[in-house]
């Protein structure tokens, strides 16, 4: 579905991120975690098409994607949520997710229905009317999720989606998005709230400093000393060995 | 072969006085992030302020500078506070049609207040040019051009050393960085658009003994002044200097050799090219033409 | 009164209706206003109070087309006057030259604003804000001084002139109502497809790529094509009023055709009305046209210019304290009048 090679991005002197290689399979849930500074957010841009890669090749769908033409990957079936949600303020919350389903279904009419049932799926069914700037933190993060979700994607990238959610909420969407490989969406996960990804998540990417320091289940990974390192320093690397 | 050098130092000349007119517009920009549609029309309003004192009184327009410049100023002053301010935080398009809106009223209000004659001063000295070596000038081409540079470099040295400069360059860089720093953003506004406005002044007083005035001279000059600005960079004075130099030698090399009907035509092929290939202009700030402004 | 919807019958989208005015919805306000247009033109027959209304009419359309780029899209252009040109003169120059009957050189001019309008937005694609605005001024003044100095092609300054002879196939007419006809159809089509593509998904593209274009390119829009297309058909859709402009008036001459004031007026008329609404132009020029000639008749002919003036001053009250026009305050005033549960007081597509 997505393979990175030696991805690389650099910003004047500083490594954005640095050979990066990984896999993602289809239906997997791949949770991609590690300190502020890691480059995870550079490697979504990279991925979405946003920025070029100045190393290395990135694949989806085994094509490669290495323009800046964010709709051309849009297109292909990536869809993204946004750190700090950013959905068009002018429309209301179910004009929003239409523009999202227009891409697959070409009349108004058809986008309001299938906008209906991504808004019931992720919970704002009754938000629908409401105007944007009257929603809360969490209701944002929904509606950029029923908004990436509404163009039917093949790979859906998250990006911190729980910030800033109570915990009702995350486990909300715990359940969402734990549910999305069985509708045949493969997911990519950043995140830093633990509880969260640790416990969705098959798969877990470590990243630091722009590389990749480790991979495997969030068990392997949670007792990994590189890992243990990063986050809280050596000395505690140290004692876990 | 001395015809050429006569073209050229006679553009960089007028080039200079270009920049003056024009680093009101790139400052205001940086600054605030908006562009003034109506700045030709204050370069109007002075010169037509400048002439009615010159031909009231009988003093050079130069010594007319002393009352047009604070005139310019407070003008400035109250356009802000009345048409830009309510509109900054909105959409950008808000202060684009204020501004326009202004421009055309003034140029409206000249019409019926002044008529379309075109208004001019007595020439200093009589009308006879200066020779400089073995190139002749125009008296008061020469005298523009001293008093620009003189200006220019004053900005420049005011902008390096005092607070006011530094913070201004601030804001032009961040201005959310800057308002956390503790500048006092909103003055700054104020103060930037009224000094931007005297520096048209100061402009308008000099360019009156080269052009006449008249209610539309605004629109001439005020794509020339877009051109300069865009040519050397939204928000960067250097820039608008070099550029003024530039605009100031095509204007004067094309306007020799080639028909002068054409020559307003230059200004706008040139001010596309620029758009169209390196709209952040020789010496602005990267992605200014991209990011756009009030985002 | 409660939003309805007319069911949609074959191959036509269904048509939504509401009591005020409102993005993607025919209200019955605007209804009865055209309505109330068309029973005008039939019934006025004081020689000048038609003669408004034609004109009327001919800026409605023509600020509805301004409002595809202006108002849908967000690409103000005050240069677009060179296309209203463009049509005109295209028209009038295979008229003049090659006999070729308006009604078709219509098709030539829109064809050849609608390139130039494609062209002009790839061109300055990266362009954003003032300084997209400022490159439509710049192309609009190109434009302007190529016609005056193109005399063999133009005339130049002297400008030209169509026979007034009548001919319906050079379609200039002796009496006025063939002309309240035309600019009628001109109005109506360009509010039509107005509607039409509040309504379709194309407008919805359009809404989001002048919003957020960031935003536009992660769900797949290609901001590009969209405003270039957007251009293209205001572009053409002005060249087209430009034609019958000059069918109307019969002389043309670059520094009033292609001049800088009509390309405010367009704005102004958008403005006023409310820019990004299917309705905002028509009651923009309702106002205006009729408001102009008033204070012509006001003022004495040695105050030329005093209106501009007070346009100049209305544009700046309007948009810093009206900023949706005559259409917003209506849709605020009817959402109060009429509030229905569920009924949304959104009145337009671009709040400010």
């Amino acid at each position: 579905m997505l393979k990175l090679d030696a991805v690389g991005r650099q910003f004047g002197s500083l490594w954005a991120t640095r050979d990066v290689s990984f896999t993602v399979k289809p239906r997997e849930i791949v949770g991609i975690i590690g300190p502020n500074g890691a480059g995870k957010s550079t490697l979504f841009n990279l991925v979405s098409g946003a920025v070029v890669p100045t190393t290395g090749v990135i694949r989806f769908l085994d094509q490669t994607i290495d323009y800046g033409k964010p709709y051309q990957v849009a297109r292909r079936g990536l869809a993204r949520t946004f750190q700090i949600p950013k959905p068009f303020k002018q429309l209301t919350v179910r004009e929003n997710v239409m523009l999202s389903a227009l891409r697959r279904h070409h009349t108004p009419r058809q986008a309001s229905a299938v906008a209906t049932t991504t808004m019931e799926f992720i919970g704002i069914g009754e938000l629908a009317e409401a105007s944007v700037a009257s929603l809360t933190v969490g209701q944002l993060k929904k509606l950029e999720l029923a908004r990436a979700l509404a163009t039917e994607p093949v790979l859906l990238l998250l990006d911190e989606v729980m910030a800033g959610l109570t915990p009702p909420e995350i486990r909300e969407m715990m359940t969402v998005i734990g549910s999305l490989p069985k509708r045949g969406v493969t997911v990519v996960w950043v995140e830093h709230v633990m509880m969260a990804i640790m416990n969705v998540a098959e798969r877990i990417v470590v990243m630091h400093q722009g590389q990749i320091i480790a991979q495997g289940t969030p068990a392997e990974v949670s007792k990994n000393p590189a890992v243990i390192g990063a986050y809280l320093g050596e000395k505690y690397a140290y004692a876990a060995r | 072969m001395s015809t050429i050098v006569q073209l050229l130092v006679s553009g960089i000349m007028l080039g200079g006085i270009y920049a003056l007119m024009s680093i009101g517009l790139t400052v205001i920009f940086g600054v605030l992030k908006i562009v003034n549609f109506a700045h030709g029309e204050f370069l109007m309003l002075a010169m037509y302020v400048a002439w009615a004192i010159v031909s009231a009184t009988g003093i050079t327009t130069y010594a007319a500078m002393a009352i047009v410049t604070p005139l310019l100023f407070g003008f400035g002053l109250l356009v802000y506070l009345l048409i830009v301010r309510p509109g900054i935080a909105k959409p950008h398009l808000v202060v684009v049609f204020a501004t326009m809106g202004l421009s055309i009223a003034m140029q409206n209000l000249a019409l019926v207040a002044m008529t379309a004659d075109l208004r001019d001063v007595p020439p200093l000295f009589g009308g006879t040019p200066i020779k400089v070596g073995p190139l002749y000038f125009r008296v008061e081409l020469l005298v523009g051009f001293l008093i620009s540079i003189a200006i220019t470099l004053a900005l420049m040295i005011f902008v390096k050393r005092t607070y006011i400069g530094k913070a201004i360059r601030a804001t032009v860089q961040d201005r959310d960085a800057a308002m956390l720093m503790g500048i006092n953003v909103p003055r700054l506004f104020l103060l930037t658009f009224a000094g931007g406005s005297a520096l048209v002044g100061i402009a308008g007083c000099i360019m009156l003994p080269l052009y006449s005035t008249f209610p539309t001279v605004g629109l001439n000059f005020v794509l020339i002044a877009y051109v300069v600005v865009v040519l050397g960079g939204m928000g960067s004075m250097e820039g608008a200097f070099l550029g003024g130099i530039c605009i100031g030698i095509v204007q004067s090399l094309s306007g020799y050799y080639v028909a002068p009907a054409y020559g307003q035509m230059f200004y706008f092929l040139v001010f596309l090219l620029v758009m169209i290939f390196r709209p952040n202009g020789l010496l602005g700030q990267r992605g200014a033409a991209m990011v756009g402004i009030n985002e | 009164m409660v939003a309805g919807r007319i069911p949609a019958a074959q191959g036509i989208q269904a048509i939504s209706f509401s009591a005020a005015p409102r993005r993607g919805a025919v209200s019955i306000i605007e209804i009865a206003v055209l309505a109330s247009c068309i029973v005008a033109a039939i019934v006025v027959s004081n020689r000048y109070a038609v003669d408004i209304m034609i004109r009327t009419f001919l800026w409605a359309g023509l600020a509805l087309a301004w409002n595809i780029a202006g108002g849908y899209a967000g690409l103000i252009s005050f240069g677009h006057a060179a296309f209203f040109g463009i049509g005109a003169y295209t028209s009038t120059i295979l008229l003049l030259n090659y006999g070729v009957p308006p009604w078709f050189g219509m098709l030539a001019g829109a064809l050849i604003a609608g390139c130039a309008g494609a062209l002009l937005t790839k061109v300055c694609a990266r362009l954003r804000g003032p300084f997209f605005i400022l490159s439509t001024l710049a192309a609009g003044e190109v434009v302007r001084i190529a016609a005056l100095n193109w005399r063999t092609l133009t005339g130049g300054s002297e400008g030209l002139e169509i026979a007034p002879v009548p001919s319906v196939v050079d379609m200039v007419f002796k009496s006025q109502w063939p002309y309240v006809t035309i600019m009628v159809a001109y109005m109506l089509a360009m509010f039509a497809l107005s509607v039409w593509i509040e309504q379709t998904r194309y407008g919805y593209y359009l809404f989001a790529t002048r919003d957020d274009e960031d935003g536009a390119s992660a769900i797949g829009i290609n901001p590009s094509h969209t405003r270039t297309a957007a251009m293209a058909v205001s572009a053409a859709t002005t060249a087209i009023g430009g034609t019958l402009f000059a069918q109307y008036f019969l002389y043309l001459d670059p520094t009033h055709v292609i001049s800088p004031d009509i390309s405010f007026q367009f704005a102004l008329i958008c403005a006023v009305g409310g820019l990004g609404t299917a309705s905002g132009p028509v009651f923009g020029a309702l106002i205006i046209v009729p408001l102009s000639e008033l204070l012509r008749g006001l003022l004495s002919q040695s105050i030329s210019g005093l209106h501009l003036v007070i346009y100049g001053i209305i544009v700046i009250i309007v948009i810093l304290y009206f900023p949706s026009g005559v259409s917003g305050a209506i849709g605020r005033a009817a959402s109060r009048l009429f509030p229905t549960a569920g009924f949304t007081t959104r009145v337009q597509a671009r709040k400010l």
